[in-house]
């Protein structure tokens, strides 16, 4: 965590101290022109720094007990393996949650400040529920991948190659499907393209994340109803928590 | 004898990766253990015995309920063996920034308990380090803090794997009495160690394992006698050899099977005097010069205790 504060705060409260000058003037003709545009601006900056925070947390959560040989005397405890899986997931997330929730409350105080206009409050809880659930996704996608991870290398080769897929990479998958499907790739304002990046987002925590954050902003329509959206932020939530405690049940040190 | 836990044709065996063209996340099934017939006693010390890969720590990790047995029947199931058993993995590296006794306390509450560690805590000699950091332990106190997870929750059984390691000779002999004063008290416990020349003082019966199978089991004068082995003595002298003994250039020498005592005084009633020198014990020159018990000393003096640390940047 000493590394991650400093992470945090550049991130976080930079985003929100920079992206809420009236002045600024952002590459690519973004608009933020109220203080939710704002909000959903820096979201960006969460998923580079607070994402990546849960898996420097998370990434050997399971592993380093394992390679230590802690987990065999944790393992033959009478506590129940849902009770651990529990306490691991609360565990890990909090301690990225916590700190990134207590930055974006500052955030939305200096965007409110510096704007003179804060978000509302159904905004303000949209964002900082979007931003805990998808810290809650990568921390589930970590644990799992730990669990699979023998060593040191593999669990940082699983938990870093999984941030970069789908933070770096995601684009050039999507870019990909699309082409494959025949959608002009080069045209970014195409409906076709849109909706086609959308539907990748879903299987994305990034993309997910975005389009929670998009439910109130009518500008933005990229042909996903909100049901659906909710529906996977719901999945996102369930499958990797089933997996995470079925791999618990029968995991072996 | 009362029955602890009863183990019945049971066996296990481990899935291994066995990569193919067509799948490279394939596996089968590796070594194991099969069909292990044991009964583990109530207040007695049983080690487990038998060379490297023969199933030792696969058959202590399905008594402390780590593994669920694939055939056979245990009478306890998985979540009993867990709550009744105390287990000691062979070797577990505590680093971290979190002291001794939290660490403790997070066994602790994992066990639904939420009583202090500090008894347990002096029970294995670690209770002047309540507050170091794991990071900072020896091995030998590494060790003494697998033990005290074990003995959470006043086990029944208790199951240690290689516990010796990592031990110097005082923690080593004081490991041993708090053994045997657990065994006194009813615990059953079950030992694995490679120092088998150290484990014949202090178990009560072996079980000898080879490739995962149970070879015999029981009491150690059973079945050294079974086996048709003993403790041997080998002797050599000069002049006219003895009954039994064969020449060996100006002298003589032979290898005689049985208990000492008796050997020696078969060979005194020939005249023959005995010379048997001992090591000297470096346990008893401590506990003689500190007024120490055995108990007390093994588990309050480290080797790192007698050992003057070197400043930072210090000449050697």
């Amino acid at each position: 965590m000493k590394v991650l504060w400093p992470l945090l705060i550049l991130f976080i409260i930079g985003a929100a101290w920079g992206l809420s000058d009236r002045n600024a003037s952002l590459p690519g003709g973004i608009q933020v022109d109220s203080a939710y545009a704002v909000l959903y601006v820096s979201s960006a900056f969460i998923l580079l720094s607070a994402t990546l925070g849960a898996v420097f947390i998370s990434f050997d959560g399971i592993s380093r007990d394992r390679i230590s040989g802690v987990l065999e005397i944790k393992l033959s405890q009478p506590i129940s393996r849902k009770s651990l899986g529990g306490s691991l997931i609360l565990g890990h997330w909090a301690a990225i949650a916590l700190p990134t929730c207590l930055l974006s409350i500052i955030a939305i105080v200096i965007i409110g400040e510096r704007m003179g206009e804060y978000p509302g409050i159904g905004e303000a809880a949209l964002y900082i529920g979007a931003t805990m659930l998808v810290l809650l996704w990568y921390t589930l996608i970590q644990l799992i991948a730990s669990s699979w991870a023998d060593d040191m290398g593999s669990s940082i080769a699983l938990g870093m190659g999984s941030w970069m897929l789908f933070t770096l990479l995601w684009l050039l998958l999507t870019t990909v499907v699309a082409g494959l499907l025949g959608v002009a790739v080069d045209q970014t304002n195409d409906p076709e393209w849109l909706q086609i990046q959308a539907l990748l987002d879903l299987l994305s925590p990034n993309g997910l994340y975005h389009l929670l954050l998009e439910i109130p902003m009518n500008e933005i329509d990229r042909g996903v109803d909100t049901l659906v959206v909710v529906f996977f932020a719901v999945l996102w939530t369930a499958l990797p928590t089933w997996l995470l405690m079925r791999r618990l049940q029968y995991l072996t040190p | 004898m009362t029955k602890a836990m009863r183990l019945y044709e049971v066996g296990y065996r481990h899935r291994i990766n066995t990569p193919r063209k067509t799948n490279p996340w394939a596996k089968s099934y590796g070594q194991g253990i099969h069909d292990i017939d044991l009964v583990i006693p109530k207040a007695s010390i049983m080690g487990v015995i038998g060379p490297n890969g023969a199933g030792k720590t696969t058959l202590l990790r399905i008594i402390a309920g780590l593994y669920k047995q694939q055939s056979g029947t245990i009478d306890l199931s998985l979540v009993e063996r867990r709550k009744k058993t105390g287990f000691m993995p062979e070797q577990v590296r505590w680093e971290g920034r979190a002291s001794v006794a939290q660490t403790l306390k997070e066994i602790h509450l994992m066990n639904g308990l939420d009583s202090s560690p500090e008894k347990l805590l002096q029970v294995v000699g670690l209770a002047k380090r309540a507050d170091t950091l794991l990071d900072q332990l020896s091995q030998g106190m590494r060790q003494r803090l697998s033990l005290a997870c074990a003995l959470i929750g006043d086990p029944e059984i208790l199951v240690l794997d290689e516990p010796m390691n990592g031990l110097d000779p005082l923690a080593q002999r004081a490991f041993a009495e708090l053994l045997r004063k657990l065994a006194a008290k009813g615990v059953a416990i079950i030992i694995s160690s490679h120092q088998v020349a150290g484990m014949i003082d202090l178990v009560d019966s072996i079980a000898l394992l080879h490739r995962g199978q149970l070879l015999i089991e029981g009491e150690i004068d059973v079945v050294a006698k079974s086996l048709d082995v003993g403790q041997k003595i080998a002797i050599s002298g000069s002049g006219i050899p003895p009954e039994g003994m064969e020449k060996d250039g100006v002298g003589w020498k032979g290898v005689l099977q049985g208990k000492p005592d008796e050997i020696i005084s078969r060979f005194q009633s020939q005249g023959l005097e005995f010379i048997s020198p001992q090591p000297i014990d470096l346990v008893e020159m401590i506990t003689a010069a500190t007024g120490l018990s055995i108990e007390d000393a093994g588990l309050e003096i480290s080797s790192s205790d007698m050992i003057p640390l070197k400043k930072w940047g210090e000449e050697e």
